[in-house]
């Protein structure tokens, strides 16, 4: 590597050059955000059966969403350290993902507000769905659409479903996660991007 | 090396996902890598996860600086202008 190849290859060379590298370093991105599918089957799985609770066994949905959340958790974090392909000492982006979130949280519920038991389920995924729209600003624009889309869903699902509102959460929400693991997972890292 | 030089500076990349995403083997991998290491362009952590053993690579500044000047040749031999920092 160094400024002496100037003198040995073709303009055609180092076009191709420039070309596998922009590949490669793509791939690489992309590669980073593969890990995605997984933990969003984990997820899609987790939210189905948890508004399937609410649907069908609503005295049981607190005990039920705290025990899907702890395993959600744990199994979140086993994937990431078993299957991570990129390893981070330090990233504040973390920190301010987080911050952006919280502001988001705050303001969405303020403009929600006031909002029924039933609806607290619909404000939970689409807090998510906003954090997949702010990390999809990294891992890209996969998870900004699957955010926006699963957040219109939520919505219609909210104003249209009525009784039925937790099984078109669970079905809409968590089915959409799964669907979009699977593509990730089958499509490979190009999926991700 | 382009790979490596696409991460952070404080972000290392995993061998076998390394080998699997630029599908080569281990051992062709394992051994362009170690030119690179010995040019001191790259380096090699070793850790254990579930007690297995797996190795991190990521550019060194050295390495870094390296590539880019060979980005910078390849973008002058096509008339382009320096990318900006």
């Amino acid at each position: 590597m160094g400024g002496q190849i100037a003198m040995e290859i073709s303009k055609e060379e180092a076009s191709k050059s420039l070309e596998a590298i922009q590949a490669t370093n793509e791939l690489t991105r992309m590669t980073a955000a593969r890990i995605g599918g997984p933990i969003l089957i984990t997820w899609g799985v987790i939210w189905v059966v948890g508004f399937a609770i609410n649907q069908f066994l609503p005295a049981s949905a607190g005990l039920g969403w705290m025990i899907l959340d702890l395993l959600g958790g744990i199994i979140t974090w086993r994937i990431s350290v078993r299957m991570s392909a990129i390893k981070s000492r330090h990233d504040p982006r973390v920190f301010l993902f987080f911050l952006i979130l919280m502001v988001f949280g705050a303001v969405w519920a303020f403009l929600l507000s006031p909002f029924n038991a039933r609806h607290f389920g619909a404000y939970i995924v689409t807090l998510f769905m906003f954090a997949y729209v702010v990390g999809g600003l990294w891992f890209g624009r996969f998870y900004i659409i699957l955010g926006a889309l699963v957040t219109l869903l939520v919505l219609a699902g909210v104003f249209l479903a009525g009784s039925y509102e937790s099984l078109w959460l669970g079905c809409a929400g968590g089915g959409s996660l799964i669907v979009s693991g699977l593509y990730i997972i089958y499509k490979g890292p190009r999926a991700g991007a | 090396m382009s790979a490596l030089t696409s991460l952070k500076s404080d972000e290392e990349i995993q061998f076998s996902s390394l080998a699997k995403m630029l599908q080569v083997t281990d051992g062709n991998l394992g051994a362009h890598l170690l030119k690179l290491e010995e040019a001191g362009y790259m380096v090699v952590s070793k850790t254990f996860v579930d007690r297995k053993p797996r190795t991190y690579l990521k550019a060194s500044n050295k390495g870094r600086a390296a590539f880019d000047d060979h980005v910078e040749a390849l973008r002058q031999i096509l008339g382009k202008q320096p990318e900006k920092e």
